[in-house]
């Protein structure tokens, strides 16, 4: 039976790039479904406007939103529509999806993340399961990862150093500011181990892509030299190159139809003009990132799948999830400092580098038993002028204006180097957080919405606290002054996983091992959806090396690389 | 669902728009920068909403909340008049929003009235402090000060492409460097 392509793709970020990339290169048709524009390095500008203000690469809340879902009162729920909420669930809708926006912090999983439930037991009211892979089975992916998306970085002996088979990185770290050796001598007075962070950030030119400009604007930011390792620099530009590489652009799939016996026929999507089209492939892939993935499987109902493509088992969308931990920050003055530490610390534009994993196991009776902790990142506050101004706004009795604004204002951006600690921990999957449809908030295609409801589990809260406040004992004994630190409750909805977990059981998950669907033979789903827990680290490493591995899988399915003609 | 109403709550309760910016407009600055320059900030653009007067107003309250002064700029030279315009002018904005700046305005000359049997403009320094004071603590008044400081501070702080921050004023006061490749006249965000 012949096919219009090889593979059909949604989606177009971290979890689609691998496996567009790899069936190109080995032969393989693949045409990619994406939503958004196609954008090059031409178009990107470290301009606030563009990324943050008018937020042009994320849909019109008017015309595409989400309804958050959130605990009210002793046992019910509120809904809302995004648009008159604050809520914002979209990361970047354009080829090489929010991958185009990351700050490339890039750690691996580590092997204890793979055996969460059989390593430290059950947690009360979470939904905490082992994986049916191992650390073993992804390690020669990120290794992929590092070399083909390019990742910079600096391997020391650490005693919470993850087994690898490359020595070192196949890219020498980017540019670290002066704070980080002020972090280092920190750590190594409180005898913590301060690790060189490894960053999907070239730091010279190769694979057709110039090195980074550290110019200081890296995180949601476009990259315009091709430096940073999104998806469409490192992998989709590679893969058009092969000339089996169809990118449609600015197509918004709206279902994916099933025949009587359950298999796909086609995939339905609407172009820029709302032209419907479809087209079928032997392979369909999605990777529309977690929500997304969910929503439109959901949405994808046929005469076998009543409640959605691949979930009779009621189990597509359920334990989403999302990064748990917690946050600070703390000032380094340049009065306190010498009159050269001062002056270096100016320095604009090179990167911090620098993580704790000390805690990733907590083993603290004052804590509690022996359980999973987390990362701790130190990073430098946003440089985005306009956001960094709105908050200095507020003050004790009421807002600020005239020159006491201003003067705080001046304070602020003037007076010395902020610091920021990131700590993320393991989101605690539990019943209450998953996405459903709303079919009263339809988007402008007339599809219903994706509802997410969210409740945190306390655990998050207790072990982001305990990471924050390490990270602010380092900023403490820096010398920063102002340090705060506080566990963040409520979700960051630009890290985001689960949904469609992978797992052995059919009843419990949607997934099998290999990413493929229990129940649809040519459906598979590479973005983050398949992760039944998080791990404590920002998932697009994990996501990628998954990616790579599933692509593998599927070549082997479709009959191996084809030999060239 | 009351969609239109939810909106509105949304937006006074939080301050959470920030509104789009669009139409062309001519303006000049002397002192902080020297830049002549015609903002054109989209491809259609509507009645801002507001009459001369009301303009004024606006005027005289941005000056009161960011004044000029001798060692920083600033609503004054910043542009921060034409760019508020330009943001509500802009048609793919909603009405909903042009209408609660009008709104705002209207509740602040009525304390002004009622408490001085003047208008803003024609109040002293001292008195228009109070009334924003006042104004300050009405429904709305937190967030429509907020709303018109954010965009003093887009006036400010955004690329100077955009028709505010004449000469980079902002980011010199504030010794802000920005990033680069910096945005060019054709690649503003509302032509990408």
């Amino acid at each position: 039976m012949s096919h219009d392509f090889d593979v059909c793709v949604v989606g177009s970020g971290a979890g689609a790039g691998p496996i567009i990339y790899e069936l190109c290169k080995a032969g393989y048709s693949v045409v990619v479904l994406e939503k958004g524009k196609h954008f090059t390095e031409k178009d990107f500008f470290k301009d606030e406007m563009a990324t943050s203000l008018r937020s042009i690469y994320t849909p019109d809340l008017r015309e595409q939103q989400h309804v958050v879902e959130l605990p009210h009162g002793e046992n019910g729920w509120r809904s809302k529509p995004t648009y008159n909420s604050g809520w914002d669930f979209w990361n970047g809708s354009l080829v090489g999806g929010s991958s185009n926006f990351m700050s490339g912090f890039f750690h691996r999983l580590k092997p204890v993340d793979f055996r969460q439930l059989s390593e430290f037991g059950p947690v009360e009211g979470a939904n905490i399961v082992d994986w049916p892979i191992t650390y073993d089975d992804l390690e020669p992916y990120y290794d992929k990862v590092e070399k083909v998306v390019g990742v910079s970085g600096r391997v020391i002996d650490h005693p919470h150093q993850e087994p690898r088979i490359s020595k070192d990185f196949p890219y020498p770290p980017t540019q670290e500011h002066p704070i980080a050796k002020h972090i280092d001598k920190a750590c190594d007075k409180l005898g913590y181990h301060a690790i060189p962070m490894p960053r999907a950030i070239l730091s010279h030119s190769d694979k057709g892509r110039t090195a980074c400009s550290y110019s200081g604007y890296c995180g949601s930011y476009g990259c315009a030299t091709g430096a940073k390792g999104s998806s469409r620099a490192a992998l989709i530009d590679k893969a058009v190159a092969t000339g089996n590489c169809e990118i449609r652009a600015e197509s918004m799939v709206s279902k994916i139809k099933s025949d009587a016996k359950g298999k796909i026929t086609a995939v339905e999507y609407y172009d820029n003009q709302g032209k419907q089209h479809q087209l079928d492939a032997k392979i369909y892939v999605v990777a529309c990132q977690a929500i997304e993935t969910a929503r439109l499987l959901l949405n994808s109902t046929g005469p076998k799948h009543k409640n959605g493509l691949g979930n009779n088992n009621g189990q597509v969308g359920k334990n989403l999830l999302f990064a748990g931990g917690g946050a600070g920050s703390g000032r380094l003055t340049y009065k306190s400092f010498n009159e050269k530490d001062a002056l270096e610390l100016h320095q604009f534009g090179t990167f911090i580098n620098r993580s704790l994993q000390d805690w990733y196991v907590i083993n603290d009776k004052d804590f509690g038993d022996r359980q999973k902790g987390g990362t701790i990142d130190f990073v430098h506050l946003h440089p985005n002028p306009v956001s960094r101004a709105s908050r200095q706004i507020n003050g004790e009795k009421g807002l600020l204006w005239g020159t006491e604004l201003k003067n705080k204002i001046h304070e602020h951006f003037t007076g010395g180097k902020y610091i920021k600690i990131e700590a993320f921990c393991d989101w605690t999957p539990t019943d209450n957080t998953f996405v459903s449809l709303d079919s009263n908030i339809k988007d402008k295609w007339g599809l219903a919405s994706a509802k997410v409801r969210i409740d945190v589990h306390v655990r998050n809260l207790q072990t982001g606290w305990y990471l924050a406040s390490k990270g602010a004992e380092v900023l403490t004994a820096m010398g920063a002054e102002n340090v705060v630190s506080f566990a963040a409750g409520a979700p960051p909805t630009n890290l985001v996983a689960g949904g469609c977990r992978f797992g052995d059981d059919a009843q419990t998950s949607v997934l099998d091992k290999n990413c493929r669907s229990h129940e649809v033979d040519n459906l598979y789903v590479t973005d983050g959806s398949f992760m039944p827990t998080g791990g404590s680290v920002p998932y697009t490493w994990t996501i990628y090396a998954n990616s790579f591995r599933v692509a593998d899988n599927i070549i082997n399915e479709l009959g191996g690389k084809k030999e060239k003609i | 669902m009351n969609l239109q109403m939810d909106r509105r709550n949304f937006l006074v309760t939080s301050a959470g728009s920030m509104l789009v910016a669009t139409s062309p407009f001519l303006f000049s600055t002397e002192g902080w920068g020297s830049n002549k320059t015609t903002i054109t900030h989209s491809k259609k653009t509507t009645g801002t909403g507001l009459s001369r007067r009301q303009w004024k107003t606006i005027v005289a309250v941005q000056d009161h909340l960011f004044p000029s002064e001798k060692n920083s700029p600033g609503a004054g030279d910043v542009n921060a008049k034409a760019f508020f315009y330009a943001v509500l002018s802009d048609a793919s904005r909603d009405d909903e929003d042009r209408k609660l700046v009008k709104e705002g305005l209207i509740t602040l000359q009525d304390i002004c009235w009622k408490k001085y049997k003047q208008t803003f403009i024609e109040l002293k320094h001292e008195l228009r402090e109070e009334a924003l004071r006042a104004f300050e603590k009405t429904t709305n008044g937190t967030a429509w000060i907020m709303t018109v400081l954010g965009y003093i501070f887009e006036a400010l702080l955004t690329d100077p492409v955009y028709g505010g921050n004449p000469d980079g004023a902002g980011w010199k006061w504030l010794g802000h460097q920005p990033g680069f490749p910096r945005p060019t006249i054709d690649k503003r965000y509302f032509l990408l």
